[in-house]
């Protein structure tokens, strides 16, 4: 099984204050791997860190290394790293333009202006994140008319619009309601095929769905990673399992 | 119990909203009231396109026209506008996108501080410092529609980038973590997300400013060389305000120049009616195209 991002004594801290420490782990090509742990212990530093979008916080500090399909990611430059990378965020945050808009805005920075190639991307995209036959009908709908769900599925074929090997997400489905987070499972299962994920969340049944890998974090400290059965079944350590079982938040 | 003080408290809004509309209504129909006899002695379109202004009689005739008033508060309006829409955006962008929370809470109180000095003080600073420079430049007096175009918009800054700033920095807090998630330079998200996701806000407040602008009196006046001339950047121009601020204490009541005035009070609320219709329809336009 590939590799897709090496992690090696990851560190991070904001002002000083650590807030991961010497995490190392890898994580496998074409699978979902869960990051789960109570609130605060440092999930979303450690999604941060895989994209350096970390330094974007003047007082945020990060060492250690992290390799995408073994190249060190500091070595690659930013905007190539946040390509290679996607991201989706915790709220469903579409650019407040049309739909065809906010698909079509990254690949016009990187210079795609001819008009059927996009028209053909906005759809290949949309479809991969199955929003297209819900849309199809006006593109230049505005985004924010969308239900969440929708927005949020606009949000992750968004992300594919720049060709990303590896998709982070933050707790996506967190604003979202019961069906609207099915749909986006499915989605993501599916979408494990041609990419990897990386996917933040506080929902136990929901990483015992859909994840093939898990990683608890506790306090900043990896404490535990492998396999989504073990780690999410039969964990070893005692805090997951005291975790698991809803000791703590 | 809570429904009566729901009732009691509904009929109170309702009334203040009343009684708000109907001032309104009144400040137009007392206007109104008192500029129509004008007309009786003077068409509209010599009022309005004439560029003739002789209140009193010198030997020549009477003559109303204030077509160069007009286009006075027009120009140093628009220059106003311009200059403080130019350097407002920037400052916005660089509040909300660029600067460190530090500098903001820094900043904001001087920008609120700004907003609050009378604008005698704005016209005297503007008379002080800007009537050397154009003198220097070649302007006779170093008064014109440039000078006080200057002045409005130093006057309207600290409004229009409190409020666009405050716009961008929702849009901002909003878009600009997904665009560099993308890989777009901070610069570049900026000013082509931030800036027009937050153009509908930002229209809004211009058309206030708008207003502002066309009814600011005392800087404008100081500043703008009150010549009844038509307006050129360099050259004086007399703007509507100025106007009635400078000859409605030696009008005599109910004489054709007093209703002339009113009349000239009114043509500026009929232009700034206008305007503000043109920029709603404008907003209108970018919701439809989606905005926040
Ligand atoms: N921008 C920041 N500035 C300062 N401290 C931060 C910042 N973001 C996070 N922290 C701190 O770093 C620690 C880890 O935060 P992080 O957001 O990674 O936790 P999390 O596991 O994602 O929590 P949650 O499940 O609540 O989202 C916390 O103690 C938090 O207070
Ligand atoms: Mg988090």
């Amino acid at each position: 099984m590939d590799t897709a991002l090496r992690i090696e004594n990851l560190s991070a801290s904001y002002d000083g204050k650590s807030a991961l420490e010497g995490v190392s782990l890898e994580i496998p090509k074409n699978r979902i791997t869960a990051v789960i742990g109570p609130s605060g212990c440092g999930k979303s530093t450690f999604l941060r860190c895989l994209n350096r979008f970390l330094q974007e916080d003047p007082g945020a500090q990060m060492s250690g290394s992290v390799e995408l399909f073994g190249e060190d990611t500091a070595k690659i430059p930013l905007e190539l790293l946040r390509r290679k990378i996607g991201m989706v965020f915790q709220i469903p945050s579409p650019f407040p333009f049309s739909i065809y808009r906010n698909m079509t805005y990254a690949p016009r920075y990187y210079g795609i202006r001819d008009r059927k190639k996009l028209d053909a991307l906005v759809e290949e995209k949309l479809k991969l994140a199955g929003l297209y036959d819900e849309v199809k009908d006006d593109l230049n709908r505005s985004a924010m008319k969308l239900s969440g769900g929708q927005q949020q599925r606009l949000c992750i074929a968004r992300a594919l619009t720049v060709d990303p090997d590896v998709l982070l997400l933050d707790e996506p489905c967190s604003a979202l309601d019961v069906r609207s987070s099915a749909v986006i499972e499915e989605l993501l299962t599916s979408l494990k095929q041609r990419y990897t994920i990386v996917i933040v969340t506080h929902n136990i049944p929901q990483a015992r769905r859909i994840a093939d890998e898990a990683v608890f974090l506790f306090n900043g400290r990896l404490t535990e990673w492998g396999s989504a059965e073990q780690v999410l079944r039969e964990p070893t350590q005692t805090e997951t399992r005291e975790f698991l079982s809803g000791v703590f938040g | 119990m809570a429904k009566t003080a729901n009732r009691f408290f509904m009929l109170l809004i309702g009334s203040l909203t009343v009684l708000a509309i109907l001032s309104l209504a009144f400040v137009i129909w007392f206007v109104a009231k008192e500029a129509l006899p004008l007309f009786r002695e003077v068409s509209p379109a010599a009022f309005f396109l004439g560029t003739r202004w002789m209140p009193v009689d010198f030997g020549n005739g009477m003559s109303f026209g204030i077509f160069n008033f007009i286009m006075g508060t027009l120009a140093v309006s628009l220059t106003g506008m311009i200059l403080a829409l130019l350097v407002g955006l920037g400052a916005s962008l660089y509040l909300s996108c660029a600067a460190t929370q530090r500098v903001r809470t820094l900043l904001y109180p001087v920008i609120d501080l700004l907003a609050g000095i009378p604008s005698v003080v704005y016209g005297f600073v503007g008379l002080m410092v800007l009537k050397p420079v154009f003198i220097r430049a070649g302007v006779k007096t170093g008064l014109c529609v440039l000078a006080a175009g200057i002045v409005l918009a130093v006057m309207l800054l600290p409004y229009l980038i409190s409020a666009s700033s405050e716009t961008m920095l929702k849009a901002r807090a909003r878009c600009l973590p997904p665009a560099m998630a993308l890989g777009i330079s901070r610069w570049d998200a900026a000013a082509g997300i931030v800036l027009p996701a937050s153009a509908r806000n930002i229209l809004m407040s211009a058309g206030l400013a708008v207003g502002r602008a066309m009814g600011e009196t005392m800087a404008v006046m100081m500043v703008m060389g009150n010549a009844n001339l038509f307006p050129k950047l360099l050259g004086k121009g007399e703007s509507i305000a100025a106007l009635i601020a400078l000859e409605m204490g030696t009008a005599v009541a109910d004489s054709t120049h007093y209703h002339a005035l009113y009349a000239a009070g009114f043509a500026l609320m009929i232009l700034l009616f206008v305007i503000n219709l043109g920029i709603s329809a404008l907003r209108s336009r970018l919701l439809r195209r989606g905005g926040i």
